[in-house]
């Protein structure tokens, strides 16, 4: 048997697992959490060394769940993006990189958006990016302006994954998609006139490889001090999101899904990408199979912030179990009570750094459970919006919709998600998708899947399915009109 | 020594106070009593127990307690709840338990069928002031309507402190302040009795005659003498409602004088040389013949904070818990690090006056926490106060001088968020007894034993409270975003507030 191991850099800590070729999880290790250092109302950076000492926590961890000498064929890595780290020459990385979730870069979409135009920018990039303070073209902008030394070719800017790769293999190299936003969707090269206007060259970024490219081999100091095999092949890896698609089992068009947790990843696939994306992003995903989605910057670990806000004086493993408990004795519906997710500003689907978060309707009858319910039940309405806007992009409807991701593993979020979208919700067998998306990288790079479409079919499966009850329909989609009317009243209010 | 008893009748409780001609308090006593509610949105109280009966106990116990001979008592005031509407038979015994104040809803039928006969416009502008659930006028039809019987046999209607002082006097009289509650049976340019708005509310006979509340109701009868302890013979001024009392205790005096009542709810009454006519704003003659007070309030203020705590804060020992939230509320800085709390948990009264507006809890991010949203939740009633206070100085009729009474002063955040949002001076004084003690002022000055000015020397100044300045730009930022979110949300939430079992 063989064994194949894919490593989640996610924006909290590192999870790793361990599948057989068919997809069923042998073991899994995860690494303790790890800091995002926010400051002013938009900045979010991590540091990339508490990245790679959360992966090598990982990986030792599953290393010792699978014993000494266990038959690893191949390890892939995903991980958030885009969190740009700067490496210089001999590997050290800046202290500080700037993570996904960073929107700091507000003034610099604006500026683009003026200046250069959406049009323009799309045909540099290969693809219609939202405008948006938290990707790339507007961060590059803000490197320039505010960081011009950071692209004065002492440095190589990568993905956080790159760099666990650099630490993993010795070998700085990043992927295609990783790189969406800088290079060339398709082509993988860096547009003149974008390097002009950025100040910056084709040197900044390492080579661009396919995703399931071997890269290099597990380095023998650093297989020795994770008790893994010396030589283990290393593919490049993706972007967690869509890694996480692989492993959601996407195969079709058609197909919904909500990777959730940090933040929740909605979209669906369709026959090629549409190029006219309306505020969400578009992108083949393998053959012929586009996606359409959107991210949100705040998922199911909203009901982790609530409990920590509102249940400080517990545990909080324990006060999130109170909070489910409490919001499941609550009606659907929370009596009227809304909630806007946009904690964090929000990305798709309203694209808006600054928005944040509210509790709408509240009155002396509610109870901390309505608040919790109605923070799940706000979450899920954020899904719908996407996922309608999503088919709307792509021309086709979804008749189910699979979740994976950690916030997966709440019954009470899945029914929720159920009953306010109004189709089934199947969870997959695997919930650490994103693991298992970029151990299908690692099968296919070594040959034990023939390609995308095979590695899919054989090793991702749903399990349980959550239906939609219909009595439930009618108080669901009233507050859904309620919630959509709040957002487009609130613009600009600061 | 010279004594004056004051004796207040409070929705949960019933206070008197035994104070000497130079403003000290030689007794005090407590007693509580509840609010009956048979079924949802009626609100009672047992007028022989839980007014005549708490009267006779607090006042006997402040006699023993200070070992005053009753004879040294000057006079007797007493103020209570209200506007409330109590049915008595021809021998003056109540025919059934005394209906509250606005907490009880039982007449919206007839409020709405009075204004739409009537007419709003024509309403305000005789009564100065809109039919709503305060107004004892509707509930008197609501006997009419529903309890038939009981009205053929009513041959007075009384509020609280006239049936105390009928029970004391023998006499049937009400103050203006508290006849003004009466929509619309009182006339405010009058100041009198109306019968031609609805006359088949009430005839003259049926109304209690009308004081000032300063004026002598009466004196203590024997039989009241024997019952309370009091001397036979013990002057009784007319007295008036709670909140009125109240104003007379912090120092409301002077016109352009706003008393900031930090309650259950945010309570202000002002007075004014001239009547202020706005709709927003509501209205009765002040305590003396020739002045006004105009008034407003929020729907819910102090309630909020022990929702709050019940809610969002369970885990906390009943003890500390309150102490906790406090600390954690001042860790946060002014503005709540950007959160604006739209406090409408029970709709709001002025100057909105919409019933059904909604709270809200906006600009939420990851790293706020409870003590952040527990300080937004003051700001929030701050703000509401502020929109008050700003209402006046739109209307070019700014507080000369607010004096800050109730529980709530003693909430740090609360207070000093109120003179920052609102830029306002507060006067705080050093007795926060309340009611009672402004009844047992008005006691004396019934008599001619004190004038207006004395309370400066009753109840001296302690210290006053001035906008600190800090974070003010993060309050300019919170009250501008909190008048925007009502204006902006506010069709949306009447939309729901339909839409939405409760």
């Amino acid at each position: 048997m063989r064994i194949l191991v894919g490593l989640d850099v996610g924006t909290t800590r590192c999870k790793a697992a361990a599948f057989t070729p068919d997809g069923r999880a042998l073991a899994v290790g995860e690494s303790a959490g790890y800091p995002v250092h926010r400051a002013g109302t938009t900045e979010a950076e991590q540091a990339p060394d508490d990245l790679w000492a959360a992966a090598r926590a990982a990986l030792a961890d599953l290393a010792r769940a699978l014993g000494r000498d266990a038959p690893i064929a191949a390890i892939g890595v995903c991980g958030t993006t885009p969190g740009h780290v700067f490496v210089d020459r001999v590997g050290n990385a800046l202290p500080r990189c700037l993570i996904w979730q960073d929107g700091r870069a507000e003034a610099e979409a604006a500026w683009l958006d003026q200046t250069v135009g959406a049009d323009r920018l799309a045909r540099w990039l290969g693809v219609q990016l939202p405008k948006s303070g938290a990707l790339p073209p507007a961060r590059l902008v803000w490197f320039r302006r505010h960081r011009p030394a950071w692209l004065d070719g002492t440095y190589r800017m990568v993905q956080p994954k790159d760099f666990i790769n650099l630490r993993l293999t010795g070998r700085l190299v990043t992927d295609r998609g990783s790189a969406i936003g800088v290079l060339h969707l398709a082509t993988g090269a860096l547009d003149p006139d974008y390097a002009a206007l950025l100040g910056i060259d084709r040197a900044l970024l390492p080579d661009a490889v396919e995703p399931f490219a071997t890269i290099g081999a597990l380095a023998p100091a650093v297989a020795a001090e994770l008790g893994l095999p010396a030589g283990v092949p290393v593919v490049a890896g993706w972007v967690d999101a869509w890694a996480s698609m692989l492993g959601t089992g996407l195969g079709e068009p058609g197909m919904a899904f909500d990777i959730t947790g940090t933040a929740e990843v909605i979209g669906l696939t369709a026959r090629d990408a549409p190029a006219e994306a309306r505020g969400l992003l578009s992108v083949p995903l393998y053959g012929d199979l586009g996606i359409v989605y959107g991210v949100t910057n705040a998922g199911a670990d909203l009901l982790k912030w609530f409990a920590e806000a509102f249940v400080p004086d517990r545990p909080i493993g324990e006060a999130i179990a109170l909070m489910e408990a409490e919001a499941g004795a609550v009606a659907p519906g929370a009596d009227g009570l809304l909630f806007l997710p946009y904690l964090y500003g929000e990305r798709a689907p309203v694209w808006d750094e600054t928005v944040r978060g509210a509790f709408f309707r509240v009155d002396r009858g509610h109870r901390r459970g309505h608040f919790a319910r109605a923070v799940l039940e706000g979450l899920a309405h954020a899904v719908r919006q996407c996922l309608e806007l999503a088919e709307a992009v792509g021309g086709v409807a979804a008749p189910a919709l699979r979740v994976s991701g950690g916030g997966a593993r709440g019954a009470l979020l899945n029914q929720i998600k159920a009953d306010v979208l109004g189709r089934p919700v199947d969870v997959l067998e695997v919930i650490e998708t994103g693991a298992l998306g970029a151990a299908m990288l690692g099968a296919i790079g070594v040959g034990l899947a023939t390609g995308y479409a095979d590695a899919v079919r054989s090793m991702a499966r749903p399990d349980r399915r959550f239906a939609p009850v219909p009595e439930r329909r009618d108080v669901h989609d009233r507050a859904y009109e309620h919630y959509r009317g709040l957002y487009p009243r609130l613009d600009g209010l600061r | 020594m010279k004594h004056y008893l004051g004796v207040d009748i409070g929705t949960f409780e019933t206070k008197g106070v035994l104070v000497d001609e130079t403003g000290e308090i030689r007794a005090s006593a407590v007693r509580p009593h509840n609010m009956l509610v048979p079924q949802p949105g009626w609100a009672e109280h047992r007028p022989d127990d839980d007014w005549w009966g708490d009267f006779v106990h607090v006042t006997r116990t402040v006699l023993g307690d200070s070992g005053v001979n009753a004879a040294s008592i000057r006079a007797v005031g007493a103020s209570a709840i209200g506007p409330c509407m109590l049915p008595l038979d021809a021998d003056g015994r109540p025919l059934m338990n005394a209906v509250l104040y606005g907490v009880d809803t039982r007449a919206t039928l007839e409020i709405a069928n009075l204004t739409a006969r009537i007419g709003a416009e024509t309403i305000f502008e005789r009564c100065a002031n809109a039919l709503t659930s305060q107004s004892v006028g509707p509930k008197i039809l609501w006997l009419q309507n529903q309890r038939p019987e009981l009205y053929r046999r009513a041959a007075k209607f009384l509020g609280s402190t006239s049936y105390l002082n009928w029970r004391l006097t023998g006499r049937y009289t009400m103050d203006h302040y508290s006849a003004a509650g009466s929509t619309p049976l009182y006339d405010a340019a009058a100041q009198d009795w109306t019968f031609d708005l609805a006359p088949e509310i009430a005839r003259p006979d049926q109304l209690p005659s009308l004081l000032w509340t300063t004026d002598i109701a009466g004196v203590v009868s024997p039989a009241a003498a024997a019952e309370t302890g009091l001397a036979p013979g013990t002057p009784v001024i007319a007295g008036t409602i709670d909140a009125a009392a109240e104003a007379l205790s912090t120092g409301v005096r002077r016109h352009g004088d706003m008393m900031l009542m930090y309650g259950s709810t945010i309570f202000t009454i002002m007075v004014t040389a001239e009547r202020v006519r706005d709709p927003r704003l509501w209205y009765a003659p002040w305590l003396f013949a020739g002045e006004h007070a105009s008034m407003a309030g929020l729907a819910t203020s102090g309630t909020l904070s022990h929702w709050f705590r019940h809610q969002l804060a369970r885990e906390l020992s009943a003890e500390g818990a309150f102490a906790a939230l406090a600390a954690e509320a001042e860790a946060s800085p002014p503005g709540a690090r950007g959160l604006v709390f739209l406090p409408y948990f029970s709709g709001e009264r002025t100057p909105i006056h919409d019933p059904d507006a909604k709270g809200a809890i906006f600009g939420l991010n990851l790293t706020h926490t409870r003590g952040d949203v527990y300080r937004a939740l003051f700001e929030g009633i701050a703000c509401g106060t502020t929109h008050i206070v700003d209402t006046y100085r739109a209307i070019g009729k700014p507080p000369a001088r607010v004096l800050a009474v109730g529980g709530g002063v003693k909430n740090a955040v609360w207070v000093q968020a109120t003179s920052d949002i609102a830029g306002l001076e507060q006067t705080i004084r050093r007795r926060t007894i309340g009611a009672a003690y402004g009844d047992a002022f008005l006691a004396a000055l019934g008599v001619g034993d004190a004038r207006r000015e004395d309370i400066e020397l009753w109840n001296p100044v302690e210290r006053v409270l001035a906008p600190a300045g800090a974070g003010a730009a993060a309050y300019r930022r919170q009250y501008r975003v909190f008048r925007a979110l009502y204006e902006r949300t506010r069709e949306l939430m009447a939309a729901l507030s339909g839409a939405a079992p409760s």
